[in-house]
């Protein structure tokens, strides 16, 4: 018999429920879990604290998508307000705004993984029949050259023109329209995502998903997993009716951030002190470069090339800069030039000819995940002098780019702004202005914060995503990961939903 | 000295769990002080199974459950350990067991800092003699106990004095489970800073900071009289003074340079600012609310400018704003950044500025 998908909104006396397994969160990682489970006929319940968004609600307006589909309306931001983290909410978590960029983990990383941090079983040979199931399910395609839009042909014209390593990425859309709205949610349904793919999947098989549920708390007993607690929302997103689901599994798969904010709060075990350590987010800064002719970045597909030239996964590498396009639309944009003022509106007139590049860290900096006093994820983090150099690198390389695709003027919206109008000056260039505050900085891949590994001291789970101390308990999302993946991070995060979804598998049968 | 209670820990790190029991009264000094009781596994028995598991945890359903009975709408404060605006901040007491004894002020109770509630004071600072006036109340389980119909009545937050603290206590001797809520009011900060370790100001630290101040014109150079409008019930949370001060930021952030690009007033920027930040979550709202209340009020004494923001001529502003926006300060460079952002959320909204960018919009529907 098909499950269902429950508004939280609609709920006005709270339900007795139990399951065998609860998942908190129905992003990348969760959705594979719950379809897993259901067709397995496990009795499972997904929990996801935003709403449940259809496509057809998406307007393709910042001002109106913003609020509904991230945490805080896009403004969620590092404890010292130095980095903007975006991070999705609703049905199907960020894979509902992502731009679609699909890559597997590095091999290079799964070795590190293995070698550094004690996981078993997820060698890139062991992993590859997953990443397969994964992108077939997805539908996961090279993208066609003839689909790159100005913006990335700035960045392919230039790293060719360079001899720099580049190349057209793969993605998941079928029947993709180019509007260009991606970030804001796919309004022609093309996305081939955790909401459109794994969670109709799970509910067909007798799954359950309740939308608009905000998990507070894990509830334990000695040493094992009993439940959870938290609240339903009403359509604004204030806590409105009480709900307690009994059930001996809880698979946390709510984000790097949120998943451990909720670990922290539940004052679930951590004899190591490793709960909410490790966070990286790839931390990222744009470069804007000003062309004669229109570029019109925010129509079409928003990132289809890539230059790799100054990324190597290899351990201690000082390249460490993934380079993507990174086009918005007016708010986006306006938030991001420097300045204010009539000045600033000047920079705006270039709307239509100017190209965004932005240069993404595959961080080394470690931060940290701590939990409000409501339960809200704090996220302390602070990048340190090597991140900061190989960043002053990656923004350079940026500006590079753009001068060899023919940019009249490239400028790095620093405070005051750097403009420079040639490679000469360029080269003369004095980074040492690189570093937060003085240069706006964004992330949208929290990762590592109840890191996998079978070594209980350094790690928070188990390889196969069983927390080390608490019975019953999984984690099925990004804050697996021991490290920077240095890349787009979904298919890891599908993957690893999938990898963990066995163990749970396991776990429930027993029940 | 005292009479035996459990004692809940509402605090995140142990929410809902039993820690200890003890008796709570005042020392010669005013401090809380708890004592151990031995004899007490009978009586928390009493509470029932449907509340106490194997461990003497709190299942947190059934907590919440029995709680609402008592006390109705103050389920959020066990849920979170945080209390609503407008109601003094609480904390809850911790016991260790192994710090329970005969006149031994509580401390060192406080767990890492990451389990501690968002903005509350460090509470083993709390209890330190001559540096805080702590005041402690009870929220309980009623089990037929006619005090909590007092404690009821009293609206259950309110701040009892010492003497009536103690009698509570006392005339607690057969509750088998209390809650100790303590509201704390620094009494003497300066002592207090002198003999407190150098700690690091957050960020809601210095915007509360900030927003006392303001609250408090503690310079007087400032006026907070002469706001006119908005016009009544036009506001949906912006004070007078808020809405005058987004109004100021929006002319100047959002300003034209050409007759072409309607002004911030055409686009209503204020208004979209007003409804945005009323959707806002509690904390995120209370920090902004504060930022503005800094920019229409101190910032411009950092200028040199002893007239508040909205009094200042154009040229004026623009120079509170570049300090800010360049300013040393992570957090007033991070503020102005989060509010330069949501005045162009209410300016580039509006399909009349689109023209003069060149952005065609939304598609939806036109294919």
């Amino acid at each position: 018999m098909a499950g269902t998908i429950t508004e939280g909104r609609s709920i006005t006396a709270a339900p007795s429920l139990k399951a065998t397994v609860v998942v908190v969160g129905t992003g990348a990682g969760g959705s594979v879990v719950f379809r897993e489970l259901a067709k397995k006929g496990i009795d499972v319940i997904a929990l996801e604290d935003g709403g449940n968004h259809r496509p057809s609600s998406f307007t393709q307006r910042e001002d109106e998508m913003l609020p509904r589909l991230f945490w805080d309306g896009g403004g969620l931001t590092t404890k010292d307000m130095a980095i903007r983290v975006l991070q999705g909410r609703g049905v199907g978590g960020s894979t509902i705004h992502n731009t679609n960029l699909c890559k597997r983990t590095p091999d290079a990383i799964l070795e590190l993984w293995a070698k550094n941090h004690a996981l078993s079983g997820l060698r890139p040979a062991e992993l590859a029949p997953l990443f397969e199931q994964i992108e077939r399910e997805l539908s996961v395609e090279q993208i066609p050259d003839s689909l790159l839009n100005r913006n990335n042909d700035v960045l392919r014209r230039g790293s060719k023109a360079l001899g720099w390593r580049g190349g057209v990425l793969k993605h998941n859309r079928v029947g993709c329209q180019q509007s260009g709205f991606c970030e804001l949610g796919c309004a022609y349904d093309a996305k081939q995502n955790a909401a459109k793919i794994f969670i109709p999947q799970g509910v067909e098989a007798g799954g359950r998903v309740y939308a608009d549920a905000r998990v507070k708390r894990i509830i334990t007993t000695r040493g094992q997993v009993k439940g959870v607690s938290g609240e339903f929302l009403d359509a604004a997103g204030n806590e409105k009716t009480s709900f307690t689901i009994e059930a001996p599994i809880v698979v946390l798969a709510a984000s790097a951030t949120s998943s451990a904010a909720l670990a922290i709060s539940s004052a679930l075990p951590d004899p190591h002190a490793q709960l909410g350590r490790g966070l990286r987010m790839h931390p990222g800064a744009v470069v804007s470069g000003t062309f004669d002719e229109p570029i019109d970045g925010h129509h079409g597909i928003p990132q289809s090339y890539e230059c790799t030239e100054h990324l190597s996964f290899e351990e201690g590498s000082e390249k460490r800069i993934w380079i993507i396009p990174a086009f918005a639309h007016p708010i986006g944009t306006a938030s991001t030039l420097p300045g204010f003022g009539a000045a600033h509106m000047k920079s705006m007139r270039s709307y239509r000819n100017i190209a965004v590049l932005t240069a993404m860290l595959h961080d080394e900096s470690s931060g940290r995940v701590t939990a409000s006093d409501s339960g809200r994820p704090v996220l302390d983090y602070k990048m340190n002098e090597g991140d900061r150099a190989a960043l002053a690198k990656g923004l350079v390389a940026c500006a590079r780019i753009m001068f060899a695709a023919g940019a009249k003027e490239v400028t790095i919206p620093a405070i005051p702004p750097v403009t420079v109008r040639n490679v000469r000056e360029l080269d003369a260039l004095d980074t040492s202005f690189v570093k937060p505050h003085s240069v706006p900085l964004s992330a949208v891949h929290p990762m590592g914060t109840m890191r996998m590994g079978d070594d209980p001291k350094r790690a928070v789970v188990t390889s196969r995503g069983e927390h080390h101390q608490l019975k019953g308990l999984f984690v099925a999302d990004g804050s697996l990961f021991p490290t920077s993946i240095g890349g787009p991070p979904q298919i890891s995060i599908y993957t690893f939903g999938l990898h963990v979804s066995r163990a749970v598998i396991e776990a429930a049968q027993k029940q | 000295m005292g009479s035996a209670f459990d004692v809940i820990d509402l605090r995140r790190d142990s929410a809902l769990s039993i820690e200890g029991r003890g008796a709570i009264a005042k020392n010669d000094t005013g401090d809380a002080v708890f004592h151990r009781r031995d004899d007490d596994d009978e009586r928390a028995q009493k509470v029932g199974s449907a509340i106490l598991d194997d461990e003497r945890r709190l299942v947190a359903s059934d907590c919440v459950a029995k709680l609402r009975e008592v006390f109705g709408t103050l389920d959020h404060l066990l849920v979170d350990a945080r209390v609503c605006d407008g109601i003094e901040r609480l904390q809850v007491c911790r016991v260790r067991e192994d710090a329970l004894s005969e006149g031994t002020a509580v401390e060192g109770s406080v767990g890492p800092e990451e389990r501690r509630p968002e903005g509350a004071n460090d509470f083993c600072v709390a209890f330190r003699p001559g540096q805080h006036n702590l005041s402690c109340e009870r929220i309980g389980i009623d089990d037929g106990n006619p005090m909590f119909d007092e404690a009821r009545s009293n609206s259950g937050l309110s701040a009892t004095n010492a003497t009536r603290e103690a009698e509570h206590s006392d005339s607690h001797a057969v509750d088998p489970f209390v809650l100790i809520a303590c509201s704390m009011k620094k009494a003497d900060s300066s002592e207090g800073m002198a003999t407190s370790a150098p700690r690091k100001v957050s960020r809601r630290k210095l915007l509360v900071f900030t927003g006392a101040l303001t609250a408090a014109g503690v310079l007087g150079v400032v006026r907070n009289t002469g706001y006119v409008g908005p016009t009544a019930g036009a506001s949906v949370v912006l004070s007078k003074a808020e809405w005058h001060t987004v109004v100021a930021l929006a002319r100047r952030i959002a300003a034209s340079d050409g007759a072409d690009a309607p002004s911030p007033d055409d686009v209503s920027v204020v208004t979209f600012v007003d409804a945005y930040v009323a959707s806002m979550d509690a904390p995120v709202r209370k920090d902004l609310l504060q930022f503005f209340a800094y920019i229409e009020q101190i910032a411009p004494l950092a200028c040199g400018l002893f007239s508040r923001f909205t009094r200042l001529s154009a040229v004026e502003q623009d120079r509170v704003l570049a300090s800010l926006e360049s300013s040393s300060s992570d957090l007033l460079r991070g503020g102005f950044q989060g509010v330069k952002a949501l005045i162009f959320m209410g300016y580039y909204r509006d399909p009349r500025t689109w023209k003069i960018i060149g952005y065609d919009g939304p598609q939806v529907g036109r294919r």
